[in-house]
């Protein structure tokens, strides 16, 4: 019953947002104008036009996207990993995805090769993920202490992040200047043709997180408990390790490393629906992802500002604090989870 | 091939090149309910282990209802035999006692109704007031219960236990061998726990392994084993000894 109130408090929730993204930013336009655009259907040759359909709905629906799809990852990392901080941008996989797409970005000015094809981004940021999961991976099979696997996880970023740094050095000014420009993490410049792949890929990357619920239920119990329950854990694990990479790396490449909604959100969901059911929890975790990925682009455009600050900034603000509270609160993080 | 519920032909069993034990010939019937006993480091628990198909044999083979379990699958294994960890694993992520009946019921059991099985392991290990209760909130005695109640919803014709009276007091010690007793009657099952609780075990036990030093391995009833002085050698020492007609330890005089 509970959970039911829960969904239809929700989901109207999530459609406001989208809305209220769609009619709030930086530019002020009245609601009218902008339900007289959205009425209109898709077109560009008024000012309003241009903002609605060309900038506001794909940010928003990028925002939808990446909203859904970091959190998951997140909560699958959590599982496996069996870490409560666990996230995309904490065990440096959005560092490995950066290093990819830096190779590509900045290697091909070196070279003289251009490739910024956005399949081949795309393919280089999941691999780049998928690298780093399983050196994770590896490293976690050696150490069963919690904080030790993040501490080795920041270690693992701050020196896969060096190796961009190298790249980024000896780039010319153009290639670093977009590179520099993705890593800020931004919702904005993901064009409709994107999106036709993003969106879709999101939408297939949720559901393949939901067809594992099982086996993340039974990896809660532990490896040993999960196999004598029937799973098979090495397949299990490789399937997580290329679902998440590939969910980190298809938001990375468009989105560029987008800080702690990765870890916030699945506690938020586990709080809301008080479960620790993955049958519930990926898709209350793609839901309520979405909902404070819209809010924290809603805030980071707010009108009046002329600005928009880059979306990564907003979840750092609020994200921070929610992670601290969370850890203070549980007092020791091994205990907790 | 007879189709004991669990049968051990020629099993070797260790890390190797370490063997703890070697050529073990063993059989469990349906519904029996068997003690593994042996001091620390005789290889009680490599022994369930191994019975359980979470680590290889060295050699030999293992048999459960007449099916090799080398040649069974993950899910194929789960229909057939069920475990106990010993002391307490842990599971991660805040989940709550009915979450983790249910987990197990999902993943064993086509039908996804509650099982009546889960309200009488429940309602024997007194688990209906802790339905909502998250496990990591739960004393290690609850705790114990609570997976001794998971490995009956998994329904299985055998249920290995690992020291499942491990870090309990003597209440929940005492509670635990009561329950681990009364399993065959009121589940059907086959029993297999190893424990270092001698005297108890030798009570409720229909029949006993007993991994001695050097890889030696003594199988017999309780009766049998102490009239052939099996237990009294195997646990002794030069100030503890097993007394026979008593079947307690005893300090020995000085």
């Amino acid at each position: 019953m509970h959970r039911r109130y829960t969904w239809i408090l929700l989901l109207p929730l999530l459609g406001l947002l989208l809305l209220a993204d769609i009619f709030l930013g930086s530019v002020w336009l009245s609601p009218a104008t902008v339900f007289q655009t959205l009425f209109e259907g898709y077109h560009t040759d008024s000012a309003a036009g241009l903002i609605v359909w060309e900038a506001r709905m794909p940010r928003a629906v990028t925002a939808l996207c990446a909203g859904m799809v970091l959190p998951v990852c997140g909560l699958m990392m959590q599982t496996f990993f069996r870490n409560p901080v666990a996230g995309p941008d904490i065990l440096g996989v959005s560092s490995g995805a950066g290093l990819a797409v830096a190779i590509l970005t900045m290697g091909a000015g070196l070279t003289g090769w251009t490739a910024t094809h956005q399949v081949s981004l795309i393919l280089a940021a999941t691999a780049g993920s998928v690298a780093v999961l399983l050196l994770m991976l590896v490293i976690a099979g050696k150490t069963r202490d919690a904080v030790t696997l993040l501490i080795i996880g920041l270690m693992v970023g701050a020196g896969v992040s060096a190796l961009s740094g190298i790249l980024q050095y000896f780039s010319n000014r153009d290639a670093l200047r977009s590179f520099l420009l993705w890593s800020f993490g931004s919702l904005g410049g993901v064009t409709w043709t994107e999106l036709i792949i993003l969106l879709p890929a999101a939408l297939f990357v949720v559901l393949l997180s939901w067809l594992m619920a099982k086996p993340l239920n039974l990896l809660l119990t532990g490896e040993q408990y999960a196999f004598t329950m029937g799973l098979s854990v090495r397949r299990a694990r490789l399937l997580l390790v290329f679902v998440t990479g590939a969910g980190a790396g298809l938001v990375t490449a468009y989105c560029g490393p987008i800080a702690f909604v990765g870890i916030a959100v699945p506690h938020i969901a586990r709080m809301i629906w008080d479960t620790a059911d993955h049958r519930t929890l990926v898709p209350a975790t793609a839901v309520s992802g979405a909902a404070v990925m819209l809010l924290c682009d809603i805030i980071a455009q707010l009108p009046g500002y002329q600005t928009i600050l880059p979306v990564n900034i907003i979840t750092a603000l609020l994200g921070a604090p929610f992670v601290i509270w969370l850890l203070v609160r549980s007092r020791r993080i091994n205990n907790y989870f | 091939m007879s189709s004991a519920l669990l049968q051990a032909s020629r099993l070797s069993i260790g890390y190797p090149p370490a063997l703890i034990a070697s050529d073990i010939n063993w059989m469990v019937q349906e519904k029996e309910v068997v003690a593994v006993l042996g001091l620390n480091g005789a290889g009680k628990t490599t022994l369930l282990r191994t019975l359980a198909g979470l680590q290889a044999p060295v050699a030999g083979e293992v048999h459960i209802n007449g099916n090799n379990i080398a040649q069974l699958s993950a899910q194929e294994l789960a229909h057939r035999r069920s475990f106990v960890m010993s002391g307490r694993q842990h599971v991660v992520g805040e989940v709550k006692v009915k979450e983790l009946f249910a987990m197990t019921q999902a993943a064993t059991q086509t039908k996804s109704v509650i099982s009546s099985v889960q309200q009488e392991a429940s309602a024997l290990m007194q688990l209906e007031k802790f339905y909502e209760r998250k496990l990591h909130t739960l004393s290690d005695g609850e705790f114990q219960r609570v997976m001794i109640a998971r490995a009956l919803v998994q329904q299985t014709p055998l249920i290995l236990m690992d020291e499942p009276t491990a870090h309990l007091d003597v209440v929940h010690t005492m509670e635990t061998f009561l329950h681990i007793r009364s399993l065959p009657e009121l589940f059907g099952v086959g029993v297999v726990f190893s424990t270092h609780d001698i005297e108890k075990a030798l009570q409720i036990a229909q029949r006993c392994i007993v991994l001695g030093s050097k890889g030696v391995v003594y199988q017999g009833s309780p009766d049998e084993l102490i009239r052939q002085q099996v237990i009294s050698d195997v646990f002794s020492s030069d100030t503890v000894h097993f007394n026979n007609q008593t079947r307690r330890f005893e300090y020995s005089r000085p």
